[in-house]
């Protein structure tokens, strides 16, 4: 068992899923996400797992210091996930959710550089599906942003990787160094971070998914991005700066946005922006605050996802504009949504009070106090849109058109409340998180003066919001985000590039594609095979003629 | 809260009287400090987006790159999880 790749437990989970009856399907999910919890929880440190290829020796699994904490939080996500999503999510979420996670794992344990490509790129291709398991058009359009992003970073990635070995001969994934091949590598990981302004992908195609595959989509993909950095590029001063903005960035949007979970998902940019900045200043402290960091985020940012999934799927709506007035319809679901929106705003006695505290004292006693001020914003504008905003015009207030709330799945609340207890466990204790950290550092998150200033931080920003709530009035607005450039340009470019082709003496008329502004509605259905075998099929043909190449 | 100028303005002081004195108890290098960093960034975040960058960046949600960016622009007659039953349809 020692030896087990928790990994590609999910991944032959995820087909024996996809193989059994649909009634057997739930059961069968989070039996296989359960399974790999346990193989991940015992598989001892200092783990060492290789493989030959073609003479290349690669490591399929390397279980250090650095990736346990992110091995057992993805691997206890996907549990919950596969709770939560019981009774509402289809066979294709189950077996791409369980094939994602699988993949987290396997990015997070890969222990070289070609592995690590392997696993992100199954990642990637299995987010596909999960996004577009939802069947609905906007689903679909997003998800082919999802893919040609992603596809351009993994050509990026694999770039670098192949310029590394070249001039390395070494696949090892280690610290990266400052080379042109890194500057590529780190190219690559940033996309996946949602580092700004590439970011647009994530509140493009997470919102969009359906409610349970949101949950397991906030995951993985920037939190394998984040191990990856503090993995091959800590102390990178660059990274502090665009943390900093991530961080300001997200905020930004989150109180401008109008559709719930495209909030929590401008969330994502900015908590990750305090992981960026963490890991940019490099310390063994600031490395434990990225880490911690990290891992509280994906329990209180699926619980958060949870509880506003809920109450879409009880609703029907998922825009503010559109709610309001549902304390009394759905109390259980508003008191398990503040816990994520308490530990996610640093309020003591939740998950985010030690981890948050950890990463931003460590950026500022790495010598960056400016930005160390700056995450603190952040943390007032976390507070404001998560905990104030969101919960006081879905819960409270008027109901903003009809509410015809239906019945929330008991297994929606006992994953809600198994992610709510750990985050408040976590909270009261500290050293749940803390023992897990890489780098034998102590800190004690619960003084007085770090009590007394993030209370006065958090009341202080509740009495601007007191204040401002009149101008915090919600609008049915759709924000532009830098996807704008992607998604219009192709657009406007198109019949210009038709009129010109058209004009050629001499050609047939050529059949140019339309690009698609809106995939059509049975994209959804069809799109998975071609998508899944074409990215991984393509992904091994290149990874096969580089390796020949290189050789 | 009071919904005078001066009512707020009152409870705004004796709110940062309280968190300066707090500071003090716990020796804080600046006391007040952030307590006046967490009203001026709630107030120069909210006002900011709204009255800066909303401008900007914000679409009616019905308009054309509304319909084309809307991530949930079929939110309202779509139910949106596959029921089990919805699971069916799918084949």
């Amino acid at each position: 068992v020692a030896e087990l790749h928790p990994g590609l437990v999910l991944i032959v989970g995820a087909l024996v899923v996809a193989a059994l009856p649909r009634r057997v399907g739930a059961p069968a999910t989070v039996a296989a996400a359960a399974l790999a919890l346990v193989v991940t929880a015992t598989v001892p440190l200092g783990t060492i797992v290789t493989f030959e290829y073609w003479g290349i020796e690669l490591t399929m699994m390397r279980m250090d210091e650095l990736a346990r904490p992110f091995a057992l939080v993805f691997a206890a996500i996907i549990v919950l996930g596969a709770i939560y999503g019981w009774s509402t999510m289809g066979t294709l979420e189950r077996v791409a959710g369980l094939a994602t996670a699988g993949a987290g794992l396997g990015v997070v344990l890969a222990g070289d550089l070609l592995t690590l490509f392997l696993f992100w790129e199954l990642k990637v291709s299995t987010a596909v599906l999960l996004i577009l398991a939802r069947q609905r058009a906007t689903s679909s359009a997003a998800a082919m942003r999802y893919l040609g992003v992603h596809l351009a970073a993994g050509v990026v990635l694999v770039g670098g990787v192949m310029w590394h070995w070249t001039s390395t001969g070494s696949l090892d994934f280690g610290e990266l160094g400052r080379s042109g091949a890194s500057w590529l590598i780190l190219a690559g990981f940033l996309v996946s971070t949602a580092a700004i302004p590439l970011n647009a992908w994530l509140p493009d195609a997470y919102p969009t998914a359906t409610v349970a595959a949101t949950v397991l989509l906030s995951a993985f993909t920037t939190k394998s991005a984040v191990y990856a950095l503090a993995r091959g590029f800590p102390g990178l001063d660059l990274l502090i700066w665009l943390g900093v903005a991530m961080a300001l960035f997200g905020v930004v949007f989150a109180i401008l946005e109008d559709d719930i979970r495209r909030l929590l998902s401008y969330h994502i940019v900015s908590q990750v922006g305090f992981m960026v900045a963490a890991i940019g200043v490099g310390t063994a402290a600031s490395i434990n605050g990225a880490t911690a960091h990290a891992t509280a985020h994906v329990l209180y940012k699926g619980l958060l996802l949870m509880g506003a999934g809920a109450v879409v799927y009880a609703v029907g709506r998922g825009r503010a504009s559109e709610l309001g007035g549902l304390s009394r319809a759905l109390p259980w679901v508003l008191v398990l949504y503040l816990v994520g929106a308490f530990s996610i705003s640093g309020v003591p006695g939740f998950s985010g009070f030690p981890a948050k505290e950890l990463a931003v004292s460590s950026v500022g006693a790495g010598g960056a106090t400016a930005a160390q001020w700056l995450l603190k914003v952040a943390s007032v504008g976390t507070f404001l849109s998560v905990a104030l905003k969101l919960p006081a015009v879905t819960w409270f207030g008027e109901a903003r058109g009809p509410v015809d709330v239906r019945r929330v799945p008991a297994t929606m609340y006992v994953a809600m409340g198994v992610a709510a207890a750990a985050n408040v466990a976590i909270g009261v204790r500290p050293a749940l998180l803390f023992d897990l950290l890489p780098a034998d550092e102590t800190f004690v998150a619960y003084t007085g003066s770090k009590l007394v200033e993030s209370t006065v931080l958090l009341g202080f920003t509740a009495l601007g919001f007191v204040l401002l709530r009149s101008r915090l009035g919600i609008k049915a607005t759709t924000n532009l985000d830098t996807d704008v450039v992607y998604r219009e340009l192709p657009a406007a470019l198109a019949p210009r590039a038709r009129r010109m082709v058209a004009e050629l003496p001499h050609v047939p008329r050529p059949a140019i594609p339309t690009f698609p502004r809106r995939a059509p509605a049975a994209a959804g259905s069809v799109a998975p095979g071609w998508m899944l075998g074409g990215t991984v099929a393509g992904a091994m043909v290149l990874v096969l003629a580089l390796t020949v190449v290189v050789r | 809260m009071p919904t005078s100028i001066i009512g707020r303005a009152v409870v705004v002081a004796v709110a940062l009287v309280a968190a300066v004195l707090a500071d003090v108890v716990v020796g804080a290098s600046w006391p007040g400090r952030i307590a006046a960093v967490a009203f001026a960034a709630s107030i120069v975040l909210v006002i900011g987006s709204k009255s800066l960058v909303a401008p900007i960046v914000s679409r009616p949600a019905g308009s054309r790159v509304g319909e084309l960016g809307d991530p949930c622009g079929d939110l309202r007659s779509d139910p949106l999880t596959a029921s089990p039953v919805e699971e069916v349809d799918r084949g």
